[in-house]
């Protein structure tokens, strides 16, 4: 453990680790290659998961080491006290986080406990005149770059900002050391318990976080029919999305519009009506799991997207299917 | 409402007053000479009036071994230097930065201009202009390098704030870069550094003579070529010309092996390259610019907000609409004329060897004589027809200060248009109609849609001039092969039933020879026919239609297995077989159940005739489709004409 | 129960300073202001409805920071804090867990059940100081809280915390505490003039003898304009090959997807409504 320099925490997601991650891992091995460091990946792994694949996933993106955490209870606090003791046995230069909720939490606990500053929401890595890590951070309302420089005496903990770095598999083939599972008790349990999970109204959450959405189009034809995509979204608990014609028509804020000019969106489904598919909005669309067209125009370019695709008049559809629903 | 683009960038010693800036294209304006025109300047001037933020002028030739065509200014002779002097000083009048684009061709041109001898790194041939170059010995290599800094040298003496050294294009340097044209063994080739040298050497040449003037590049992002530069070896090169200093660094690409790039048609989603760079702006602080089908200021400000450039170049979207940057600064986002990238008018041109102008803005090299002015004696004007040509005429006649009632017989105006837009990947022509429509609709222009213009009309209107914009229409088919198999024209292939079309055998009879054939072509496939063949006597479909859009159409056709059969002629039909001769072969298309014949459409002027003979008194004009069938560009270009003539 | 709010002014950019030219612009005196940070105002907030839910609610507000820092003070007081404390220090950037420390020991001496702070600031925003206390005092944190609750009979606290998406977590948590309050629906009230007026009376000043400290391993290299950083976009693998790396270009990276013809003649609604079933969207009611 002690040749990796460089440390990379990976957050876990349902399907796997987080894209933020990917994220900080390709750009971290970017600097790596360039200072001749070893990366290690550390994760809380659950018992089952397959470290194995994992790893070599990992090895792709440039990681040379990983460390499978286990640490009880899981919280912020255990797991970045886990991390904390390891990094005073180890003192790697740096440790690097993306900047999620639960990413900035357990950083915050690694820097309280090793009583070091943390660099929180980096925007830029570099490398100085003798190779030492430079970081930048963007202060007073991103206005203002602040940049550091490590002095190498102590460990650095670092979060990186989401949403910047391009990921890439630089590193084909590459093999992993992949490191026995690290076992972490905390002495004093956090006495902090967790009793449930409150999921976020869809009529408020903002469009980039809904899971489902209902987007509306110029094919809705007026502002009465466009209830109906509300009326459906509640069904569904999904949110309300339109497009930019939608917008100017006033059937819905700019902040619910989807494409270039406004929003991407990454939900689960997709429901689409009365929508062209101008490659502005389609945009907007890349992230979708599941979409679904309901388009009068078979040719419209939104159908070549679609799981779905539905031919017919977008009101009426709507208004069928909340009947439907309604008598059961 | 764009704050980032209206910031001020500087540029070592010259600051840009906004982001929006015009990357270097070719006119045609200049003489067979290789001299700057009247032409050319006024044209440049009238895009510094309209406040863009910098000006990188055409490619110049830094050498006499190498020419686009006769068209091209010989930055290599003195003989330029009093007709630059003169263009520059026009656009820095209007605080407009203005960039020289030092430029060789390499093997990528023929030579027929120079006639002389092309010249590359090695003697591989061009596999578009297909002439194979003669090897630039070591001390040509060195003669090259000095041609480029006397280049530069008159440039600065012009007066230039800055200098671009080409380096994108698959031309002369590109060439020396790319593994796929350089396989020199000595200095200048092989290795990465090797292959890097003659950039260097040019740049740094360039440099020594700058002075005070910045000296920035251009350079393809990634070669799309297999065995060619990838972005990550493009970054290499770039990160090591930087090192050396750079001012600035411009992201392009295309080149022989995959030409449309460069001129991206409608094909091309928008800002679609924009990613190089940005991958690019990542690794350095040198101002980056990004370039490509970005036509609506909203979209330059975006790409500035999300940090991928720190200038966005809008060349055909300021050919377009020279005023563009004035009209997004005031907010008049619905006035700013767009660029539909068609091509047809611009590079189109250029193919042609012709100078450039613009599908929607005929103004384009003829900012004198095509200057709006207020009409001496006010007039009163009937437009007969709301199609782009009559539109047009309305639009220009009212700016002149006219009085103008414009008559469309359908409910929509648009004319023929709306169905020119209605095939795959044309939809964005109509934009052109649309912003004449709000035009209009601004304007004091009296419009009559639904309402078809008669005699009565004319003669009751009071009107001192007729404009007649009534189009062309498809008749009955100019052939028909069989009795055995249904003929239709285009307007009847474009409102085909469903039922009519899905599994269907059918044939298109090009004898239009622009895009229609390939348009319906496309359309049926899409639509789920069972074949489609397009057939024409010509050695290509589609002969005329403009290059680009020709090459993109035949890959998207290709995807579709549309088949297409040049040089053919149908010989017999057998039931509802069609034997059709070949170059000399036979082939049977069997089981055809329709053909499409695409003619061209026969002008209407039934009116204007009428007209003629019942109101003899009444001055008459003919624009667009109803003189002679041609495309939209000519409708626009005699819509604005005549009302100029009025 | 006695609260402790820790509070601080934060430097706020006014004017427009994507269009300034350097760092001096931006940071010009006209340009720059001083204002309480909206995190802290969320955690008063917090602490007045606390205080409003019961009825022995006492609260403190701390701030360390320079004689300007008192105006953060003055509102806490018109927002209906009972006790305001100046500790007169100043602590630069990178020295945070130093700050806790001090504060630490403030809170200490004064006495508390609860310390609220806010999630972070918005000039710098580093996001550690509230951590850092609990850490310090050794007691449980709780971060992003966008609702407290006290339970009855002196059962813990209950936090809704927000996880993201808009969704929050319920947790309890025993006292002594620390919680950190992330900006909510909630507005903060408005300060009440006449407390704000009287609060310059009340406060109480620590003036705390500055230790050298342990020297963050640091180096400040510049401080410029921020230019924005590049926002990760689509881009095709180099691996690709060259056709295959247009093709994804020409579809702005989605995939055109092919799909077998519709070949049934049911209504639309009936397709939207069995594939919403089939793909587990929607559960059958039939
Ligand atoms: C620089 C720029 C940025 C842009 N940014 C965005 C952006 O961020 N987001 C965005 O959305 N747009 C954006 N646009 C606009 C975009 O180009 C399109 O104009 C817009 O997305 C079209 O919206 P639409 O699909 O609602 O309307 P239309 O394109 O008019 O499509 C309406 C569709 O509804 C169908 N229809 C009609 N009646 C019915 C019916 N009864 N039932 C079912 N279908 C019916 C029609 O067949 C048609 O396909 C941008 C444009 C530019 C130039
Ligand atoms: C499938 C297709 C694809 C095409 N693709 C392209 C292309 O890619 N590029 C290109 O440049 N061009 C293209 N075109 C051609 C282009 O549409 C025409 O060249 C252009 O529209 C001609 O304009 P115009 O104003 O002369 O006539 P039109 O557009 O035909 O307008 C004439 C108008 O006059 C009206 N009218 C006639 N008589 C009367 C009357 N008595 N009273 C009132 N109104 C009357 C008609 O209703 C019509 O609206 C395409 C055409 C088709 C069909
Ligand atoms: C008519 C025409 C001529 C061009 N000539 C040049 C040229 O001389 N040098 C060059 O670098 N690019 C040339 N280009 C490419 C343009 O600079 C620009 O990259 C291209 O038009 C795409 O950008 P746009 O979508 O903003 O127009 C030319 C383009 C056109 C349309
Ligand atoms: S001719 Fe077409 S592509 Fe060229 S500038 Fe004009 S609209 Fe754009």
């Amino acid at each position: 453990m002690e040749q990796n320099k460089l440390w990379v925490v990976a957050e876990n997601v349902d399907e796997g680790l987080r894209e933020a991650s990917f994220e900080v891992l390709t750009e971290v091995a970017r600097l790596a290659s360039r200072r001749g460091d070893q990366i290690m990946v550390l994760f809380c792994s659950a018992p089952d998961a397959d470290v194995n694949k994992i790893g070599v996933e990992l090895a792709s993106y440039g990681a040379d080491a990983l460390l499978p955490l286990e640490v009880v209870p899981n919280s912020s606090r255990c797991v970045g006290g886990a991390i904390a003791d390891l990094a005073k046995e180890c003192r790697p230069d740096a440790i690097f986080i993306a900047e999620t909720i639960w990413g900035h939490d357990v950083a915050a606990w690694v820097a309280a406990k090793l009583r070091t500053t943390l660099l929180s929401n980096c925007v830029e890595l570099g490398l100085g005149p003798d190779q030492e890590l430079t970081v930048t951070r963007h202060v007073y309302s991103d206005t203002v770059a602040v940049k550091y420089a490590s002095l190498g005496e102590q460990t650095m903990v670092i979060t990186i900002q989401p949403g910047l770095f391009n990921v890439k598999k630089a590193f084909p083939g590459k093999t992993i050391n992949l490191l026995e599972r690290h076992a972490a008790q905390a002495q004093n349990p956090d006495p902090v318990q967790v009793l449930g999970f409150i999921k976020a109204d869809p009529r408020t959450v903002d469009i980039v976080d809904a899971e489902r959405l209902v987007v509306g189009g110029k094919g809705m034809g007026t502002a009465e029919n466009y209830k109906l995509i509300h009326e459906v979204a509640e069904i569904l608990g999904a949110a309300v999305g339109g497009t930019r014609v939608a917008r100017d028509n006033g059937w819905v804020t700019l902040d619910r519009q989807i494409g270039q000019t406004g929003k991407t969106v990454a939900p689960e489904l997709l429901i689409s009506c009365g929508v062209s598919g101008a490659i502005q909005h389609t945009m907007g669309l890349k992230e979708t799991k599941c979409l679904v067209a309901i388009n009068t125009d078979k040719h419209a370019p939104i159908h070549k997207l679609a799981d779905l695709s539905i031919v017919d008049d977008a009101p009426r559809v709507l208004k069928e299917f909340i009947a439907k629903i309604k008598t059961g | 409402m764009f704050p980032r683009l209206f910031t001020p960038l500087t540029i070592k010693n010259a600051t840009l007053p906004n982001r929006i800036i015009a990357t270097g294209h070719l006119t045609h304006f200049a003489s067979t000479d290789g001299l700057v025109t009247q032409r050319m300047i006024d044209y440049h001037e009238a895009r510094a009036r309209g406040g863009i933020g910098m000006i990188i002028t055409e490619s110049m030739a830094v050498h006499p071994t190498t020419a686009q065509s006769q068209y091209v200014v010989h930055l290599y002779d003195d003989k330029v230097l009093p007709g630059l002097t003169e263009l520059v000083s026009r656009i820095k009048q209007y605080g407009t930065v203005v960039v020289c684009q030092l430029h060789h061709m390499g093997r990528e041109m023929i030579s027929v201009d120079t006639m002389r001898p092309i010249v590359a790194p090695s003697p591989i041939m061009d596999p578009m202009k297909r002439e194979v170059p003669h090897e630039l010995s070591r001390a040509e290599i060195k003669e090259m390098v000095e041609s480029y800094a006397a280049a530069a040298e008159r440039a600065v003496k012009a007066g230039y704030d800055g200098l671009e050294v080409h380096c994108a294009h698959g031309y002369l340097i590109q060439q020396f870069l790319s593994p796929l044209s350089n396989q020199r063994d000595d200095e200048y080739g092989g290795s990465f550094e090797n292959r890097l040298r003659f950039a260097r050497e040019v740049i740094a040449a360039v440099k020594a003579v700058a002075g005070d003037r910045f000296v920035g590049i251009r350079i393809d992002g990634d070669e799309f070529a297999d065995g060619g530069l990838t972005m990550e070896d493009v970054q290499q090169i770039i990160l090591a010309l930087n090192a050396d200093g750079l001012d600035y660094i411009g992201l392009s690409v295309g080149h022989c092996l995959n030409y449309p790039t460069i001129f991206p048609n409608m094909d091309f989603p928008l800002g679609c390259f924009t990613y190089l760079a940005s991958n690019i702006k990542r690794l350095v602080d040198t101002p980056v610019y990004t370039s490509h089908r970005i036509n609506d200021p909203a979209l330059a400000e975006k790409i500035l907000e999300d940090g991928h450039a720190d200038m966005v170049a809008m060349t055909r979207a300021t050919i377009a609409d020279p005023e563009l940057p004035i009209k997004a600064k005031e907010e008049r986002i619905d006035d700013i004329r767009p660029c539909v990238a068609c091509l047809q008018r611009c590079f189109g041109r250029l193919r042609m060897r012709a100078p450039i102008s613009c599908l929607g803005n005929p103004a384009v090299g003829r900012e004198r004589e095509f200057a709006i002015t207020p009409a001496t004696n006010p007039k009163k004007v009937a437009v007969v027809g709301g199609g782009p040509g009559g539109m047009e005429a309305a639009r220009v006649l009212s700016q002149r200060g006219h009085k103008v009632v414009l008559y469309e017989k359908e409910q929509e105006l648009g004319g023929m248009l709306k169905l020119g837009s209605s095939v795959p990947n044309r939809e964005e022509l109509f934009n052109i109609a649309r912003w004449q429509i709000i035009q209009l609709q601004q304007s004091n222009v009296e419009i009559k849609t639904g309402y078809e213009a008669t005699l009565n009309d004319l003669r009751a209107g009071a009107y001192d001039a007729v404009v007649f914009a009534t189009g062309a229409e498809y008749g009955e088919p100019s052939v028909v092969f069989t009795e055995n198999v249904p003929h239709i024209n285009l307007k009847q292939a474009l409102e085909l039933a469903d039922d009519q079309v899905e599994n269907k055998n059918i044939l298109v009879i090009d004898r239009d020879y622009h895009n229609k054939a390939l348009g319906i072509a496309e359309q049926l496939a899409e639509r789920e026919a069972a074949s489609v063949v397009v057939l024409s006597s010509e050695v290509d479909v589609a002969l005329d239609m403009e290059s680009i859009n020709k090459m993109m159409a035949y890959e998207r056709l290709n995807e579709l297995e549309v088949k297409c059969l040049s040089k053919a002629k149908v010989e017999r039909v057998n039931g509802k077989d069609f034997i059709v001769s070949h170059e000399g072969w036979e082939v049977v298309l069997p089981d055809i159940d329709l053909v499409v014949v695409v003619d061209k459409p026969k002008v209407n002027t039934m009116l204007a005739k009428q007209v003629e003979q019942e109101l003899p008194q009444l001055k008459t004009y003919l624009v667009g489709n109803c003189a002679s069938p041609r495309l939209t560009p000519d409708a626009i270009f005699d819509g604005y004409r005549i009302a100029l003539e009025v | 129960m006695k609260v402790v709010v820790l509070i601080k002014m934060t430097t706020v950019i006014r004017g427009n300073p994507n269009r300034a030219e350097n760092l001096e612009a931006i940071l010009d005196p006209g340009n720059v202001a001083l204002d309480v940070n909206s995190y802290d105002l969320a955690a008063l907030e917090e602490a007045q409805r606390l205080k409003e839910s019961i009825d022995y609610v006492h609260i403190t507000a701390v701030t360390v920071g320079p004689e300007s820092a008192v105006k953060a003070l003055q509102i806490a007081h018109g927002m209906g804090a009972d006790e305001l404390i100046w500790v007169d220090a100043q602590y630069e950037g990178g020295r945070e867990m130093e700050l806790a420390g001090l504060l630490a020991e403030v809170v200490s001496k004064q006495g508390f059940d609860l310390v609220l702070c806010g999630l972070k600031s918005d000039d710098v925003g580093t996001g550690l100081v509230g951590i850092g206390v609990a850490e310090i005092l050794g007691i449980p944190a709780v971060t992003r809280s966008v609702k407290i609750e006290i339970l009855p009979d002196g059962g813990p606290l209950q936090i809704h915390r927000h996880v993201g998406k808009g969704n929050r977590e319920v947790v309890h948590c025993p006292l002594p505490a620390v919680i950190t309050v992330e900006r909510s629906r909630r507005m903060p009230r408005y300060p009440g003039v006449a407390r704000y007026l009287a609060a310059r009376k009340k406060i109480i000043r620590y003036a705390v003898e500055q230790q050298p400290g342990t020297q963050v391993s640091l180096r400040h290299v510049e401080t410029k304009k921020a230019q924005p950083r590049p926002k990760k976009i689509f881009t095709p693998d180099d691996n690709l090959s060259a056709a295959d790396r247009m093709k994804m270009i020409m579809t702005g990276g989605m995939a055109r997807k092919k799909k077998k013809k519709a070949q049934s003649v049911v209504s639309g609604s009936e397709q939207l409504y069995n594939f919403l079933v089939k793909n587990g969207f929607l559960k059958n009611k039939a």
